[in-house]
């Protein structure tokens, strides 16, 4: 694990310099500066094709960048190997499709990663999941396969997989959007537990009550670019760029 | 659009890409060595055929010289007619046979039903060769004259047919139920059900399907020689005694063969992409 | 001919016919296995000549007709100074046809299983080597059961090919055709190894049905 040095306290957990990419001719990332520090919850939004998944995947190379830097607790990112996989072990990632695996129980789910990367016991591993899953709701789910659950369930199921992994920080890409809109607030009630608890949090979403209700920080991208950044009561209230406000106009018809 | 020119990754890629991640430097290198080596490898493969057909004597130019005239591919030509004619006559009785198992077996009347169903799982678990054999000796044996076309024809049919109808009835599976109420609600009868709603659809969820299963039916022809019908495989037979050039008579009209079954394939995988629907095999 | 006739005079035959049919599609399907292992290996592995090998491969096989292959093995490698045995050649033959519709099989299994999951398995910091043993492996062998079923069928079907060489003792088709040029076998001789390919066929996939209900995975 990556030791923090003593003197370095203020290292942020998460920073993005000068990141860019491109898929192609699409320039998808344009010069994305970014920092989180510990315990912050940072929320991203902005347009569909804005790049903010795309961003949000990079910080544990399931895309990779073609410049720029990212950093981990002040260590650059690795790009293969050992490093790499305990890098991501210690970030944890949330997805719109849930990806749960479809062959195991929700219980084998949440105890993979600590048995096979962390090489816990079965017994801890399986005592520790059931708390995280009661912890999400989902304990009465737990010898189901994730093909019987709901999608409230399985996203919860998700996120209690991830949280095994006892991550120092967390990305959730759109976690609520592939959601019936019932169980889209089951969701959110976890994310706000969490965040008070003090984790650290990467959100994509288009959830604008929960990034107000819960975010330190909104991050709005609009083509590759962060175009405008700020409290969530100060972005809402007053945007300051004419694209954020068209954006912010554009969905409050919905 | 320039987001999906992109060659290698972005998300919903082919699974077999997908399973690697974008590799970093010292993996770059590995799979540039593992190229490298690999392309050795197959080189040395391909160097020793060359090689074992060079020593045998294969590669002389008597055994391949032939191919350079007109007639031999002309006779071969023939041949491949033979294979056309009869792949088609056995593909449309094999068609007809096999909707009528399948309505058979959907007809909900149920000794029809049993009946077609044991028939279409009689000749799925059948070789193809035994049917052949069936159509060579038995009606012979009760003094019948037959063509050898049709003692190829109708086996090739019969096997194809049980296949056929296993198809056709998936494609009925896939017809959506709403449309079965929908029809039933304004009053069909279930006999108008089947003719005007379902199997119009059905029909066109198993083209790809139907035009894969061409494929089986070539393969199942080459056979022709056991009842001396001059297919293709036949009339390169008859090359070889007159060329003493087996080798390459033979490899010549097996790549033949792949390449019909290629394009077959390749059009049933164009039409399926073009029509959105997935082969059943 | 009647029945008891029938098998009075050569119901040993067909026992034996039936028995190299068994044996040579059980001999068959293990190395089908094995060499559908190791094309899809080659076809998803990161190195290009050997993915075209094994596309190419497959390409091969699933095209070529049986009989134009066993005739190459059977006849034209001899010329190339290979000689096989003939149920060597029948058995190479089957192999060689049934691994490449095996290996389709399995990049189908492979493909079922989405980026999604393996883009989790990522993020939970699986190893590569992980990955592939806790969550595609085993969910390709899964979804293959049903498909390795009827496969298995194709491949005892396809050693109907025995009746076109030599062999000794010959399996059920060519039972037939030796029946039927020694005697009038009419129908019934042909029914009594129909019944014994269809009888088997339908215990294999009654068999690969029972597993697939107990390992199918819902999606």
């Amino acid at each position: 694990m990556a030791q923090q040095a003593p003197g370095e306290k203020n290292v942020p957990i998460i920073e993005l310099r000068h990141v860019d990419k491109y898929f192609g001719d699409l320039h998808v990332l344009k010069d994305i500066n970014l920092k989180v520090e510990k315990g912050e919850v940072l929320v991203v939004i902005g347009p569909s094709g804005s790049g903010k998944s795309t961003m949000c995947r990079t910080i544990n190379r399931l895309e990779t960048i073609d410049s720029g830097e990212i950093l981990i607790e002040g260590e650059p990112l690795p790009q293969e190997g050992k490093d790499l996989t305990r890098m991501r072990a210690e970030l944890g990632m949330v997805f719109q499709q849930f990806n749960l695996f479809a062959h195991m129980t929700i219980l084998d789910n949440v105890t993979l990663g600590p048995r096979e990367v962390l090489g816990m016991g079965k017994q801890e591993a399986e005592s520790r999941a059931m708390e995280l899953l009661k912890r999400v709701g989902v304990a009465e789910q737990a010898h189901k396969v994730p093909a019987q659950l709901s999608g409230g369930q399985q996203q919860r199921a998700a996120i209690a997989r991830s949280l095994a992994m006892q991550p120092k920080a967390m990305m959730f890409d759109e976690p609520t959007s592939a959601l019936d809109p019932e169980m889209i607030n089951e969701v959110l009630d976890v994310m706000v537990e969490l965040a008070r608890g003090g984790m650290t949090m990467v959100v994509v979403t288009h959830e604008m009550n929960f990034a107000r209700r819960v975010a330190d920080r909104v991050v709005f991208m609009a083509d590759g670019q962060i175009v405008e950044e700020g409290a969530p009561d100060e972005f809402f209230d007053h945007p300051a760029t004419q694209r954020a406000r068209d954006f912010l106009d554009s969905i409050k018809g919905h | 659009m320039s987001a999906l020119r992109r060659a290698a990754r972005p998300r919903g890629t082919s699974m077999r890409d997908a399973l690697y991640e974008e590799p970093g430097p010292r993996t770059r290198r590995k799979i540039v060595i593992g190229t490298v080596l690999s392309a050795l490898l197959v080189a040395a493969g391909i160097a020793a055929v060359v090689r074992q057909f060079y020593v045998t004597g294969q590669l002389a130019p008597r055994y391949w010289s032939f191919f350079l005239e007109w007639t031999t591919w002309r006779f071969l030509l023939q041949g491949l007619l033979g294979t056309v004619e009869v792949a088609i006559t056995a593909g449309v009785i094999a068609l007809v046979l096999g909707l009528l198992l399948m309505l058979g077996r959907t007809s909900g009347v149920a000794p029809l039903s049993v009946v077609c169903r044991v028939v279409t799982d009689f000749f799925r678990g059948v070789p193809s060769l035994l049917l052949i054999y069936f159509f060579f000796f038995v009606p012979a044996q009760l003094g019948l004259k037959m063509p050898s076309f049709w003692m190829l024809a109708l086996p090739v049919a019969l096997a194809a047919s049980g296949v056929l109808a296993e198809v056709f009835r998936a494609g009925v599976n896939a017809v959506p139920k709403g449309q079965v109420e929908a029809a039933v609600s304004i009053g069909l009868s279930p006999a108008k059900i089947m003719f005007k709603i379902v199997l119009p659809q059905a029909v066109r969820y198993v083209i790809p399907s139907l035009i894969a299963q061409l494929v089986v039916v070539v393969k199942d022809t080459t056979v022709a020689y056991v009842v001396s019908y001059p297919d293709l495989m036949q009339n390169a037979r008859v090359l070889i005694t007159s060329y003493d050039a087996l080798v390459s008579m033979y490899l010549v009209v097996a790549v033949i063969y792949i390449l019909i079954n290629f394009l077959i394939n390749k059009a049933s995988v164009y039409v399926a992409n073009r029509t959105g629907v997935k082969i059943i095999r | 001919m009647g029945l008891s006739e029938l098998l009075g005079t050569y119901g040993q035959n067909y026992l034996n016919g039936l028995l190299a049919t068994w044996s040579m599609t059980a001999v068959s399907f293990v190395f089908v296995m094995v060499l559908a292992v190791a094309v899809t290996v080659m076809r998803v592995c990161p190195f290009g000549p050997l993915r075209v090998v094994g596309d190419l491969y497959v390409q091969i096989f699933r095209n070529i007709p049986g009989v134009a292959l066993l005739i190459l093995i059977a006849y034209a490698l001899p010329d190339l100074k290979i000689v096989l045995d003939w149920r060597t050649c029948v058995i190479a033959t089957t192999i060689l046809l049934g691994s490449a519709f095996g290996s389709e099989n399995f990049m189908s299994g492979i493909n079922t299983i989405g980026v999604g999951q393996v883009e989790a398995a990522r993020s939970l910091g699986l190893s590569f080597t992980k990955i592939l043993r806790r969550i595609v492996i085993p969910q390709a062998l899964r979804t293959t059961v049903l498909p390795m079923t009827n496969l298995l069928i194709a491949v005892m079907l396809t050693t109907a090919l025995g009746s076109q060489v030599p062999l000794n003792p010959q399996e059920l088709t060519g039972v037939v055709s030796y029946v039927n040029t020694r005697a009038t076998g009419g129908i019934l001789a042909f029914l009594v190894s129909a019944v014994g390919y269809v009888g088997t066929a339908f215990v294999i996939s009654l068999v690969g049905n029972r597993i697939d209900k107990r390992v199918r995975i819902l999606r």
